[in-house]
């Protein structure tokens, strides 16, 4: 466990930042405790400094997760989000998808979201931008990147694709194994 | 008959009265030389009488010659004076209204009598200038000098001393026109053709005969009188009973007195000013009755030429003389008002008395202008008065006049069935506001407001879309054999053909007159905002927006999204920055307003979520608790109703919530729970009825949204983290974290309606719904007349009286009043400590 170098930093940031924009502020900042982000494993955690620190007095090898899991560190140096950061990107999602009930199934299996399925958007999104998805009750369902922006989106035709599917609340159970 | 005879008679007529008029000392004598006058009847007699100069004598003997000869009766000071612009005046009149020119025969005529009389007048004047204020004769023949005389005079009396070439040049005018009338008047008698017109000129005569007989009784009678006042005063009683004499006259039987008009412009040329100002009147209420509900045609040549029946040609006649009237007394009231506000350009000082008398007749003439316009919009000369009205609206010196024009603009455009007027007074109007560079009075765009686009006009989409069905519906049809559908096609005519027949507006061309109404406005309210440069008419112009949104185009909503956008931002920014007026928020909450209602009214298309216009709606929120006109009241153009009335800044608010909450289902509680936290927060600092319209909102919202009664748990927080109630953004600051303490605070209010509203409205937060018996007071509020615009309109005055300020159930919205200058004090306004302090004083 240790925290992140400059470059990494940097590519985690810049993804995050395509979901919640500037409000990876909020995550740092905060009024309650203090959070940090620790890599462990190839793998990006956001922790409260208490557990945190009680955490250090744990092994490497015999650490096996701590806080939440935002997302790994690819072979190639890239950065993936997982779907367990939902719950805080969510949070300060910067644009929405709501998804209406017809569709909440098909993106759940791991499909993109279609204009036919589209409930709402939140104006101005513009396309190729990180975007969470809701179901219509406002529950967060995952989230993905936009093919379209809202303008476009108009004169789309229904079996248009409007999102990307990049992760969903499905994973819980289709990559149970791979989670961790 | 021959002019030169006319003037021999005249002469000696004036003479009479000329005597009469100087001749305190020698009555006797003049007495005489009357009965001698009209036994020669010479004109030579006028070097008997020293005391009057000569060209004393012309004016007077032209004033005389007017009084009783019908065709010179158009001589007043008022439009002797005005010549150089009556001439303009006249083809624009007769020019614009293309159907309304009047018969040929009939106006010119007219046209060169007054040619004549006004440049013999003038002539006299270039010879004395002097001599300004002419003696007036009223109806009993009595002569009068005026002691105030009309402005308009000596303005155009100043004009005149400017350019006395203007007077030669009418001269030789009317030498020219002398002989064109002489030879037109033989070339009648000899063709006898043109009967209306003969028969107009006996009446005339008839007339004139009388009055002369009566004048002259009337001569002797008064003559016996000294006090001028007296006189004054008497004659004041008689005109007004003519006055109202021939009016009636006229209305009971308008066919056959209606040359009777005449005599009601004549008395208007009184220089007396509230004479002029009741026959005005009286003429408007004549006219209002007597208009036919017609427009009345111009004839045709071929029309003209063909005989018709004698009742035709009565009609014909009586048509013809009520648009010439009509005329002539809406450029006798045009000329008031030009005249008007042409002294005041020559800002020249004078006595307040003279300055109110001009000004009350001003308003006269602006009142009789748009009551015939609101009235009468059918008849001819619309256009003409329209433009006199719209040219008006943007007048600043006296307001009343703009008031005036702007109401009856809107009471124009909420009477028009057709869409005709609208579209005219529109693209006037319109003209108006480039030419003033957009920036005029606020009220010159609230007339839009009324403009009935809202219900009527129909989008053509939807026309296409029932195309679409009907072919659809084609297809479902049952197979019918031939004969059964030649009888249904029979009967579709004969249908077709009833509704032509009770169809009375024509639909298409109205829905084309409004749809190039829109377009007019539309291009005036994109350009405002475009321009952006004018602050202060923002809100009218989003309001106006916001009204009518469901019409506009939804190519162009980006675009003007994008435009809203931007003008909120500069006003926020403007406001962090303390620059520009800070106190307000109000054009911030249109633009918000007026994109929901883009929205909400197409939103249909695609559902888009507004997020910058939510977080400006919420951050701009926190500045109503500083502002203590929040809920201010203002008076609408025309009704005291919420609908057309500019909006306080709390009603903005509500509206805002409404778009956001209640008409569509929100999806994030987050935001609700932001909202209504933060509208309860400034709700503690606001007046009474901001508070109670806000606590309204809060019910509403409780019932909608019975998640929120997390939000009324005192035991517990459901939420984690904290609430950061100074940021601006609904969806991050965390409103389960925090709970709705401001409602301990409400009931505990100064005020008992609040305290026990916040109570009502507590009770249903807590259980989620209005089922439940919410409270004691629950029975008081559940009446479905009170929402949150009863609240700001019942509670709006400034004042507290506990013993009158509780609810009771009142089946309309009472009227309401204003309490200006009372401050928050109990029984009205002044304090137990002023008074002691009073009392202090005088001890």
């Amino acid at each position: 466990m240790r925290p992140l170098t400059e470059e990494e930093t940097k590519v985690f940031f810049q993804k995050l930042a395509q979901y919640i924009g500037r409000n990876i502020v909020h995550l740092i900042n905060r009024p309650d405790d203090t959070y940090c982000f620790r890599l462990h494993n190839n793998r990006v955690y956001y922790v409260s400094e208490k557990i945190m620190k009680k955490a250090t007095c744990i092994g490497r090898d015999q650490l096996l997760s701590l806080g939440v899991c935002f997302g790994k560190f690819t072979k190639t140096g890239k950065f993936r989000l997982h779907i367990t950061s939902l719950d805080y990107l969510a949070q300060y999602a910067k644009y929405k998808i709501w998804v209406k009930p017809n569709g909440e199934m098909p993106f759940m299996y791991g499909n993109h979201v279609l204009k036919a399925h589209l409930g709402r958007i939140t104006e101005d999104t513009p396309e190729h931008q990180g975007a969470i998805i809701y179901s219509m009750n406002d529950v967060p369902l995952g989230f993905g990147v936009t093919a379209r922006s809202t303008s476009d989106c108009r004169k789309l035709d229904p079996t248009g694709i409007v999102v990307f599917h990049q992760a969903d609340i499905g994973e819980y159970l289709r990559g149970e194994e791979t989670l961790l | 008959m021959d002019f030169k005879a006319k003037n021999k008679k005249s002469i000696t007529q004036f003479k009479s009265r000329n005597n009469k008029k100087n001749g305190n000392k020698n009555n006797n004598n003049n007495k005489k030389q009357v009965k001698q006058e009209k036994k020669i009847k010479e004109p030579k007699l006028v070097d008997n009488d020293e005391d009057v100069e000569i060209s004393e004598d012309d004016i007077q003997f032209f004033k005389e010659h007017g009084g009783f000869s019908g065709f010179l009766a158009n001589l007043d000071a008022d439009s002797l004076m005005n010549t150089p612009k009556q001439e303009k005046m006249r083809p624009q009149f007769s020019n614009r209204d293309e159907e309304s020119d009047s018969d040929d025969d009939v106006e010119l005529d007219d046209e060169e009598d007054e040619w004549e009389t006004k440049a013999i007048k003038k002539n006299s004047n270039a010879m004395d200038n002097e001599i300004n204020r002419l003696p007036i004769k009223t109806a009993e023949g009595q002569l009068v000098k005026p002691k105030e005389a009309l402005e308009v005079v000596e303005l155009n009396e100043e004009e005149l001393k400017d350019n006395p070439l203007l007077s030669e040049k009418q001269k030789k005018k009317l030498e020219k026109k002398n002989q064109l009338k002489e030879e037109r008047k033989k070339a009648k008698k000899a063709a006898k053709q043109d009967v209306t017109f003969d028969d107009e000129e006996d009446e005339k005569y008839i007339q004139e005969h009388n009055k002369m007989k009566v004048s002259k009784k009337d001569e002797v009678e008064e003559e016996e009188e000294e006090d001028p006042k007296v006189v004054n005063r008497k004659k004041l009683v008689n005109l007004k009973e003519e006055l109202g004499l021939v009016a009636s006259s006229i209305i009971e039987d308008p066919d056959s007195n209606i040359n009777r008009l005449k005599r009601l412009r004549e008395i208007a040329k009184e220089d007396n000013i509230a004479i002029k100002k009741l026959s005005f009147l009286t003429q408007l209420a004549v006219y209002k009755d007597i208009i036919p509900g017609y427009r009345i045609r111009q004839l045709s040549d071929s029309e003209k030429s063909a005989r018709v029946s004698k009742e035709v040609k009565k009609l014909r006649q009586y048509e013809s003389t009520l648009l010439v009237n009509y005329q002539q007394y809406l450029q006798s009231l045009d000329n008031v008002i030009e005249g008007y506000f042409k002294y005041q350009k020559l800002n020249i000082k004078e006595s307040v008395k003279k300055q109110n008398e001009s000004k009350s007749l001003l308003l006269v003439a602006i009142q009789c202008l748009t009551d015939l316009l609101t009235n009468v919009p059918h008849f001819n000369f619309r256009i003409n008065i329209l433009t006199a009205v719209v040219a008006r609206m943007n007048i600043k010196s006296p307001i009343e006049v703009s008031n005036k024009c702007c109401k009856s603009i809107a009471v124009l455009f909420t009477k028009d069935e057709t869409g005709e007027y609208s579209l005219e007074a529109m693209k006037l109007i319109s003209r108006l506001i480039k030419n003033k560079n957009y920036n005029v009075r606020e009220q010159v765009l609230q007339t839009f407001l009324y403009l009935r686009l809202k219900d009527e006009l129909r989008l053509p989409e939807k026309e296409e879309e029932k195309v679409k069905n009907n072919k659809r519906k084609r297809k479902q049809q049952p197979f019918l054999t031939r004969k059964a559908r030649k009888v249904l096609k029979e009967n579709k005519e004969v249908e077709k053909e009833m509704k032509e027949y009770e169809a009375t507006i024509d639909l298409e061309k109205r829905q084309k007159m409004q749809t190039d109404t829109l377009n007019i406005l539309f291009a005036l309210y994109f350009r405002m905002l475009k321009n952006n440069n004018n602050n202060r008419l923002l809100p009218t112009v989003l309001e106006g927006l916001g009204r009518f949104a469901h019409l506009i185009n939804i190519d162009f909503f980006d675009d003007l999204i994008a435009v809203l956008k931007n003008i909120m931002m500069d006003q926020y920014k403007n406001y962090m920055d303390n620059k520009g007026h800070i106190t307000s928020a109000c054009t911030a909450f249109h633009c918000i307003i007026a994109a929901f209602q883009l929205l909400f009214k197409q939103g249909d298309i695609i559902n888009i979520d507004l997020n910058d216009f939510n977080r400006s709606m919420y951050a701009q929120m926190i500045r109503l608790g500083l502002n203590p006109n929040v809920g201010k009241i203002t008076n609408s153009l025309l009704k005291s109703d919420s609908v057309y009335r500019s909006k306080s800044e709390i009603e903005l608010v509500l509206i805002g919530f409404e778009f956001l909450f209640i008409k569509k289902k929100q999806l994030s509680f987050e935001r609700i729970a932001a909202f209504i936290k933060r509208l309860s927060t400034i709700a503690v600092n606001m007046p009474v009825n901001s508070v109670l319209a806000a606590l309204y909102m809060a019910k509403s919202l409780f019932i909608k949204y019975s998640r929120l009664n997390q939000l009324m748990d005192s035991e517990g927080r459901v939420g984690t983290g904290v609430y950061m109630g100074l940021l601006d953004d609904p969806d991050l600051c965390n409103p389960f974290a925090t709970s709705l303490w401001e409602f301990g605070l409400l009931m505990s209010h100064f005020h008992p309606t609040v305290r026990e509203y916040a109570e009502y409205v507590g009770a249903i937060g807590r259980n989620g719904s209005s089922n439940v018996a919410a409270g004691p007071h629950a029975s008081k509020y559940l009446d479905y007349k009170i929402d949150y615009n009863y609240f700001l309109e019942r509670f709006g005055v400034h004042k507290f009286n506990p013993q009158e300020e509780f609810l009771r159930p009142v089946k309309s919205i009472p009227k309401r009043k204003r309490h200006q200058g009372t401050m928050y004090g109990f029984n009205g306004g002044e304090s137990k400590f002023l008074k002691n302090l009073k009392q202090q004083i005088s001890a």
